[in-house]
């Protein structure tokens, strides 16, 4: 009916929303909470939503007219649990693959998973590479130009990030966000349905519209 | 009800039934083809709808009062706009409610909000929103003068550009030219006799009647009665034209001209009447005036009332008297009705115009014809929601009461009490496939042919039947229903009203009701004691058995002793949660459309589960199943008598709908969905795994395990053992999930022990889940867990919930497969990949859901409507080519060429077109008011029967 849309109280407005699964991969303890934690409890405050824990996070960013949510899948690193690692990428269109560069090890674990993204996840998957821990470029051990080279290679985006300094978390997500595809997922009439399960009561989802930057 | 004696009416009929009506420019027979067109051929738009669209017109919330008043005293009398009064700081409606020409008089009402419920100030009667609120005001009167009148542009708009072009001038429309009132009101508003505008007059009359005919219900402060107007208007729509309630003049003119037993000899002009009751109490003496009428009826209800309490023996009294008085009054009733069946193109809207003009009959005369059309009018509008099952219901009820004879008083009255159990003992009944064979229009078509005039006996007790239970008498035949013995039953009726207990008006007794839903017998047949809101509709319109106010009072009170506990519970229901009820007992009413379906698919999955040797594609059939019927319910008529989707998003009508699914389909299945998992997974040996390998893990340190955080200890184990048990009993998906997400929670908090603050992520969670599933009954959670994920609402876009379910499979999965994984390292290909499936079948499902709004299905029978029938899904510009194409696959047709695709409607079968859409068709036949029974067939076209049928390719030339 044509005056539907006045009874409704969904404010979205014009605004475009864009969701996507975003896993994260890497060896246990390279940061990869912590990583995505300091992207979502960061300066998007308002953008954050609430999560009974951190292997579970959701956070919006916004790009000129579109509101793109990233669901935030962590995985368990340990080798043990590789095993259940495609449930969680299986279907992702983002990736982050985050080692640790004072562990070059870890640096190798990462061009693994990245491999097996390339081969097994979605062919259109969006992947980035992390190099965490810049902080502690004293005990630098996988040098930026490696990595840079081996992602240029592959066809990732790359950064050295701090979740202790926060260097390049935001600009790692803000990347990954314009690298997607903006048209499909959701129009805005169903973004309104995605409302996680909340065990709070309230109204969880993420308030919309544009933070104007 | 408001028959006037007989003698009376006989000696003054006019001539000519149609002269004194509006159309009198036109010849009789050219107005009543214009009706009749109208009547067949279009589909009316209903007055909720019609105020929806236009509400730039009427919603004046900016406007002050000067220019509301301006505007309005143009305008003939009902006319009204809503608007904010800065002072009252709130909403108010200003209606124009002349009682003299020469005076305007602009009245304004407050309209109170209240949380999320609308009403007029004075009032009982309260709304979800302004829409509704007025619908239902331009239908009934309740504490206005007299009932709210769109302009008569809105309310002869046919179709949606009209409404669209009126819409689009806002206020503007007010002094458009769109806006005629000439001719109608205003034209002969100069005219200076009080009475002499014919369209107000009928107004003012029909309210007159309407002060005798509505319940009052200010009993007490409180706000009992719920209103859905879609009843209302339903109910007091059985003809799409002719009966629609704010239709304008020109519409009861049709009417007039099609109940021309309404004519009645001149009676003194209708004085205005204020609502109360007492100044409807003239002395009998005055038959022929309106007052009479009232008067009449009061007596009559007075009687009934005290057949009511002593049945046996003021009864057959009451039936002599009723017979006496009522009987020749409508007599000549029906013989116009006769005339019915032609099917005339569709009538424009300049027409109409032009049939309206300078009235040449006297205006008295005019004024009680409306008047009498209008009561008549007010029958149908208290009919219960059972009419609903057919337009023709008051048709369709005369012939048989009829021919029943009218000497039988007295035992009808016997029959009585039968007939209001039928329905209460079909509770019992297993289900019935939805009836389809029988058509009403079939019985009606005969009915009517044989239908003399002499048989219209029934008078006011006849309508009163007929809103008690309209189509049980229609379906019993064989009972012995005289017209005064149905104001007997009326009485009895009455009772059964008040008394839960009795179930009155059961329209499913006869499957004439066809595929069309009735809504009435709904919250008779649940389970759910308490009287839901669907209740009120009846409660508002069945005491429209005209009486008068101390009688209704009385019966107010009397019933309101019955219901208020229920309504003022349901009152305080969340307007979702009752929603949410209302569509759970839709689905267990046996005589819906919707119910049928629902005890279909459920008889249909039970079978099939045992058939399954598969969880997942057996999990997969059932929540398909669910998804076809929230796609149909969404889109159905019977949910939009339930809720006014207009107010709630989509997403929203999809929650609510999926809630009431999972109650109505998944709770009951349940148990059997369990145990034949269980089976199919010990078939499998997935139980033995999950048993084998939890006692491997109970005996494995954390440490193996990876766990670097602490652990729950056996207190918090308890408390996320007592989730997962209540996880394992609840029914919905989402509900489970909620458990799930809460056992998690307190695994993370059982983590944090220690060293408060640091967030764990997978690295951390996962080892501990499995520490913790290691302690768990896992064949309980291996099933929940699949329950879950395959049955969840997959419009659902889980977030949080869809990521611990995934952990929750994926560790399931990997103590199942623990002994293997140490060995190889990698869980089976087929376990990595059934997550991704999952998933897959989610993001298809979701697809499919969003769709749902443009996709529909169709159920088609090959060669008879009670042949074998499928269900397939159509999307709007699926041809007839197509379909045909579907149903030769689907009825494996070796010769798909012979076959056509064709539409019965009201046994009338036509072929369609191989460029038609189905899609079109079946949502025309389904939004006509007038309630069609119609099948769907795919027939072969070999034979000479079946080539002649005429070709349809537009579904207005249904």
């Amino acid at each position: 009916m044509a005056n539907r849309g006045s009874s409704r109280p969904n404010g979205v407005g014009q605004t475009k929303i864009c969701q996507f699964k975003l896993v994260l991969l890497g060896d246990m303890a390279v940061g990869k909470s912590s990583l995505v934690l300091r992207f979502v409890k960061g300066q998007f405050d308002e953008f954050q939503e609430t999560t009974i824990g951190a292997a579970f996070l959701a956070q919006s960013v916004c790009l000129d007219d579109t509101t793109v949510k990233f669901e935030i899948w962590d995985t368990a690193g340990q080798e043990r649990y590789h095993s259940l690692a495609p449930m969680y990428y299986r279907g992702a269109q983002a990736a982050i693959v985050v080692f640790d560069i004072t562990k070059p090890e870890t640096f190798d674990r990462a061009k693994a998973w990245v491999k097996e993204l390339q081969r097994q996840a979605s062919p259109n998957i969006v992947i980035a590479l992390a190099g965490n821990k810049a902080d502690l470029a004293e005990k630098r051990m996988v040098e930026y130009e490696e990595a840079q080279a081996y992602a240029e290679d592959t066809g990732l985006l790359f950064m050295e990030t701090s979740a202790k300094t926060a260097m390049n978390v935001n600009d790692l997500f803000l990347a990954i966000a314009k690298k997607m595809p903006k048209t499909d997922t959701q129009n805005p009439a169903h973004a309104a349905r995605s409302r996680g399960l909340n065990l709070h009561g309230t109204d969880q989802q993420p308030r919309r519209g544009c933070c104007g930057n | 009800m408001m028959r006037t004696p007989a003698g009376e009416k006989e000696q003054s009929d006019p001539p000519d039934p149609c002269t004194d009506t509006k159309d009198e420019e036109r010849s009789p027979g050219q107005a009543a083809a214009a009706v009749l067109r109208n009547r067949l051929s279009l589909p009316s738009i209903s007055v909720l709808d019609k105020l929806i669209k236009t509400c730039p017109v009427w919603l004046q919330l900016c406007m002050n009062q000067e220019r509301a008043g301006e505007l309005l005293q143009r305008e003939p009398a009902g006319v009204f706009l809503v608007r904010r009064d800065e002072n009252l700081k709130g909403l108010v409606l200003s209606v124009h409610f002349s009682t003299h020409d020469e005076v305007p008089d602009i009245r304004t009402y407050k309209i109170k909000e209240e949380k999320s419920i609308l009403y007029l100030e004075g009032s009982v009667l309260v709304f979800e929103d302004i829409f509704k609120l007025i619908a239902f005001y331009s239908v009934s009167r309740d504490v206005l003068p007299f009932t709210l009148r769109l302009p008569r542009a809105i309310s002869e708009a046919h179709n949606y550009t009209d409404l669209e072009t009126i819409s689009n001038l806002g206020t503007g429309f007010w002094d458009s030219s769109l806006n005629h009132r000439g001719g109608w009101d205003t034209g002969q508003h100069a005219k200076s006799s009080p009475v002499s505008n014919g369209g107000k007059s009928s107004q003012l009359s029909r309210d007159v009647n309407q002060c005798s005919c509505e319940i009052e219900l200010s009993v007490g402060n409180d706000r009992l009665w719920f209103v859905n107007p879609i009843f209302i208007e339903e109910c007091s729509n059985p003809m799409p034209s002719d009966e629609h309630p704010t239709e304008s003049c020109k519409e009861r003119s049709k009417d007039r001209i099609l109940s021309p037993v309404y004519r009645r000899p001149p009676p003194p002009p209708p004085p205005l009447l204020s609502p109360s009751p007492q100044g409807l109490k003239p002395s009998k003496e005055h038959c022929g005036s309106p007052m009479s009428v009232c008067m009449e009826k009061t007596t009559f209800l007075q009687e009934m009332r005290r057949a009511h309490k002593d049945p046996k023996s003021s009864s057959s009294q009451i039936q002599k008297d009723l017979v006496r008085k009522e009987l020749p009054s409508s007599s000549d009733q029906t013989p116009k009705k006769l005339d019915l069946p032609t099917i005339p193109p569709r009538r424009q809207l300049s027409e109409k115009c032009s049939e309206e003009s300078p009235v040449t009959v006297s205006k008295m005369e005019k004024c009680d014809t409306a008047k009498e059309e209008l009561s008549k009018k007010k029958h149908h509008v208290s009919f219960n929601s059972p009419c609903r099952v057919f337009a023709q219901d008051a048709t369709a009820t005369k012939p048989k009461v009829n021919c029943a004879g009218g000497q039988e008083k007295a035992k009808s009255a016997d029959d009585l009490p039968e007939l209001q159990q039928k329905p209460t003992e079909r509770l019992k009944l297993p289900p019935i496939p939805p009836p389809r064979k029988k058509r009403l229009s079939l019985q009606i078509s005969s009915n009517t042919s044989t239908r003399s005039k002499q048989s219209t006996k029934e008078g006011s007790s006849q309508n009163c039947t007929a809103m008690q239970s309209p189509v049980r008498s229609n379906s019993q035949p064989s009972c012995k229903v005289t017209s005064s013995g149905t104001a007997e039953e009326a009485g009895t009726g009455l009772k059964s009203l008040g008394s839960p207990g009795l179930k009155c008006s059961d329209s499913s007794l006869n499957s004439s009701a066809g595929g069309v839903m009735l809504q009435t017998s709904i919250s008779e047949q649940d389970s759910y004691s308490t009287s839901s809101t669907e209740d009120d509709p009846e409660h508002l319109t069945s005491p429209s058995i005209k009486k008068t106010h101390s009688i209704m009072l009385d019966r107010a009170k009397h019933r309101l002793s019955l219901v208020t506990l229920s309504n003022v519970f349901t009152a305080f229901l969340s307007a979702d949660k009752k929603i949410q009820k209302k569509i759970t007992e839709l689905a267990q009413d046996k005589t819906s459309y919707f119910g049928n379906l629902v005890q279909d698919y459920k008889a249909y999955s039970l079978e099939m589960m045992a058939k399954q040797s598969s969880s997942t594609e057996m999990l997969q059939e059932i929540r398909l199943m669910m998804t076809q019927l929230k796609c149909y319910l969404i889109q159905s008529a019977e949910l939009k008598s339930i809720m006014d989707p207009s107010v709630y998003s989509e997403d929203k009508i999809e929650a609510i709908v999926e809630a009431a699914l999972c109650k109505c389909v998944l709770k009951p299945l349940k148990h059997a969905i369990e145990s034949y998992l269980l089976e199919i997974h010990s078939k499998d040996g997935a139980l033995r795994l999950l048993k084998e390998n939890q006692q491997v893990i109970q005996a494995t340190t954390t440490t193996d395990l990876g766990v670097t955080t602490s652990v729950p200890d056996g207190s918090v184990m308890e408390k996320i053992i007592h989730k997962f048990m209540l996880m394992h009993q609840a029914y919905s998906p989402e509900k489970k999930i909620t458990c799930l997400l809460k056992s998690c929670k307190l695994i993370y908090e059982s983590m944090a022990t220690g060293n408060p603050g640091k967030p764990y992520g997978a690295d951390d969670f996962l080892p501990v889940l499995m520490y913790v599933l290691a302690h768990c009954d896992l064949t309980e959670l291996l099933v929940d867990v699949e329950y879950m994920m395959e049955l969840m609402d997959p419009s659902l876009q889980l977030g949080e919930g869809s990521y611990y379910l995934t952990t929750t499979y994926g560790a399931l999965e990997h103590v199942k497969n623990y002994d293997r994984i140490t060995v190889t390292r990698q869980l089976s290909v087929e376990v990595q990949d059934s997550i991704h499936r999952w998933e897959r079948r989610r993001t298809l499902n979701r697809a499919r859901v969003s769709r749902s709004s443009v996709q529909d299905f169709i159920t088609i029978s090959l060669e008879e409507p009670e042949g074998m029938s499928r269900t397939l899904a159509i999307r709007p510009d699926t041809s007839t080519k197509l379909l045909c194409q579907q149903c030769a696959e689907k009825f494996e047709i070796q010769f798909p060429g012979n076959y056509g695709l064709f539409v019965l409607v009201d046994e009338k079968c036509l072929r369609l077109a191989a460029d038609a859409l189905p899609h079109q068709i079946k949502s025309c036949l389904l939004k006509s008011d007038q309630k069609k029974d119609f099948h769907f067939l795919y027939k072969d076209m070999n034979n000479a029967e079946t080539a002649a049928l005429p070709l349809i390719k537009e579904p207005h030339s249904l």
